[in-house]
């Protein structure tokens, strides 16, 4: 029993022998093709009467490599009329594309199955190319479309800029003028202000639902607190450290 | 027959195996780690010992200079903040506190899981890694690092249920047995007037407790410093066992507490609560290590005392209006735990 590979070549060694090895010989560039298959279109190649075999493989290498170079920063990629030309050149030059007919291709998918799937990747691969063309055409475009486009937005963006800062200094000015002055004297203040002072921060913590403290509460919460540091503590010297600690609390 | 040989040998093998997982590593690794956090406990006590600390709550870092000595049996302590505005702390623990009783019993087993951790290095002595994890969300995880050789804490943390720390002191010098040797130059300098310190709390504690020597307890003697301490006990009557429906002053019934968590009564008289908080009941909720106190208070005529959820660090503040009186519980602990302790408090 032979493997499916082989059974294809073996079908293939009739008429459409060179769209089989066509076929093959495109899976093999793609690197797609099985190590039996890599080593059949190998010994074909080196047979004397495969100059048909040898011409679709440049043919195939330079598609191949016009579509990688689209990808590469290096190597210019041809763009224009003439490359598309040269492609369909190339393509209505392969034998293979040449013995397909569009009415076979209507006939059922079991009878199309072994000599459509060439057909299919040469369309495929030429989709692609022209796909790669158009797309690297309308990236230069939309790039500068972009540059143009970025450069309007920095200008606008500079221009905002500078705006919100003008916006910024009035404000600061009207600030600093309605603000109130605050001597040091008045920043150093008794112990028990300076204690309601540093309760009221935690005004900030209180959440849903709680009103903030007031003076009088945050006081006994303050005593509260002292009071548990003192008798409810666990570990001896951590109650004098939150006692300290939570002075500002 | 060979059944029968079986059985023996099943039998003998549970002989065996069973005295062998009673010692099992994992049990002694926990009862090592209790008897070493009890040995910290008396050490924090009794040793003299000076340095500075690093003090995490929350998001604020403080550094802070402890002195702790014990004259005549008395301790004092003292703790400057070096940082930021200052502040004293000063204090002589004549008194009951919770912190003074040593806690850590193996019944404890039931909330804690406690393990013996890696060594490692806190003010640059060696010191080993123990952690209480706790086996539900009613307390934080506590991680302690101790010195083997003087029992003495040098790393604190508690760990909060996002896996972070919540609070987190840490020696950065630390210096043991060097209170008597104090020079007057750095008696001047912890006082100096210059200082911005304020003496914010002068907490000389009074309970009306027999006290007791610690020495007649279970005294250890730690490193080279040992001092007798003598440390009050608290009154058998004003313990009150962890069950359901523990009934409280004028008629207040706490109906449940989290598990392990039992509830005392603070000494009346020895809290510094302002004359207006007179009224004012104090309740010590505890498991022995994490704890909370619950504030009643009767609400007064003309004050509005509006309910309050307030975190900072490991701190949490929790209080509620409840039948005429103003509930408020304080402590280390999550504040779902306080929550739970309002909701369970009920007036008859």
């Amino acid at each position: 029993m032979l493997p499916s590979n082989q059974e294809d070549f073996k079908m293939s060694n009739t008429n459409n022998t060179s769209i089989s090895l066509n076929e093959h010989l495109s899976a093999v560039l793609d690197d797609e093709a099985g190590a039996f298959e890599q080593t059949r279109v190998l010994d074909e190649l080196t047979k004397n009467n495969s100059v048909e075999l040898r011409q679709s493989l440049s043919s195939y290498s330079l598609i191949g490599e016009s579509m990688r170079s689209a990808n590469s920063a290096d190597t210019p990629m041809p763009i224009g009329n003439s490359f598309l030309a040269g492609i369909h050149e190339q393509i209505d030059k392969d034998s293979g594309y040449n013995q397909v007919h569009i009415e076979d291709s209507k006939q059922s998918a079991a009878n199309s199955s072994s000599w459509l799937r060439p057909v299919g990747g040469f369309a495929l691969a030429a989709s692609f190319a022209a796909i790669a063309v158009i797309g690297v055409q309308n990236l230069q475009e939309s790039q500068q479309k972009t540059n143009s486009a970025q450069t309007e937005i920095l200008a606008a963006t500079q221009l905002k800029l500078k705006e919100t800062n003008a916006v910024k200094s009035q404000l600061s000015l009207a600030a600093m003028k309605s603000a109130t002055v605050v001597s040091a004297a008045d920043m150093i203040s008794t112990e028990s202000k300076a204690v309601i002072a540093q309760v009221g921060k935690k005004k900030e913590v209180a959440t849903d639902g709680y009103q903030p403290a007031d003076s009088r509460t945050r006081v006994m919460l303050k005593q509260y607190v002292d009071s548990h540091m003192q008798f409810a503590s666990n570990t001896t010297f951590v109650p004098s450290v939150r006692v300290i600690s939570y002075s500002d609390f | 027959m060979k059944i029968i040989k079986l059985t023996k040998g099943l039998s003998l093998a549970g002989i065996l195996i069973i005295p062998l997982l009673a010692f099992s590593p994992v049990v002694l690794a926990d009862e090592a780690a209790i008897e070493l956090i009890n040995r910290m406990n008396r050490a924090l006590r009794e040793l003299d010992y000076k340095g500075s600390l690093a003090y995490l709550r929350g998001d604020s870092l403080s550094t802070l200079q402890i002195e702790h000595k014990v004259v005549n049996g008395v301790e004092s302590e003292r703790v400057v903040r070096l940082n930021e505005s200052g502040g004293e702390v000063s204090r002589e623990l004549t008194g009951f506190s919770l912190s003074s009783i040593p806690q850590i019993v193996p019944e404890m087993n039931r909330v804690y899981s406690f393990d013996m951790g890696r060594t490692n290095r806190i003010a640059n002595i060696p010191c080993r890694i123990i952690t209480a994890r706790p086996k539900d969300r009613n307390r934080y995880l506590q991680k302690f690092c101790i010195d083997d050789v003087t029992g003495m804490l040098l790393d604190y943390m508690l760990v909060g249920k996002s896996h972070k720390p919540v609070e987190q002191l840490m020696f950065t010098t630390l210096e043991i047995g060097a209170a008597e040797a104090e020079t007057s130059e750095q008696q001047v300098r912890l006082s100096d007037e210059d200082n911005t310190s304020v003496s914010l709390t002068k907490a000389v504690l009074s309970a009306k407790v027999a006290p007791t020597s610690l020495t007649d307890a279970k005294g250890t003697h730690v490193g080279a410093v040992m001092v007798s301490v003598e440390s009050p006990s608290l009154p058998q009557g004003q313990f009150l066992q962890a069950a359901n429906n523990i009934d409280l002053d004028d008629g207040w019934v706490m109906e449940s507490l989290p598990a392990g968590y039992q509830i005392k009564t603070a000494p009346e008289g020895n809290n510094n609560l302002p004359p207006g908080e007179m009224g004012t009941k104090h309740y010590i909720v505890s498991d022995g290590l994490s704890s909370l106190s619950v504030f009643v208070s009767p609400l007064k005529d003309g004050v509005n005392h509006s309910a309050v959820k307030i975190n900072s660090g490991a701190l949490n503040v929790f209080s509620q209006k409840k039948d005429g009186h103003l509930v408020t519980v304080v402590g280390e602990v999550p504040e779902s735990t306080l929550k739970n302790i309002v909701k369970s408090l009920k007036k008859k």
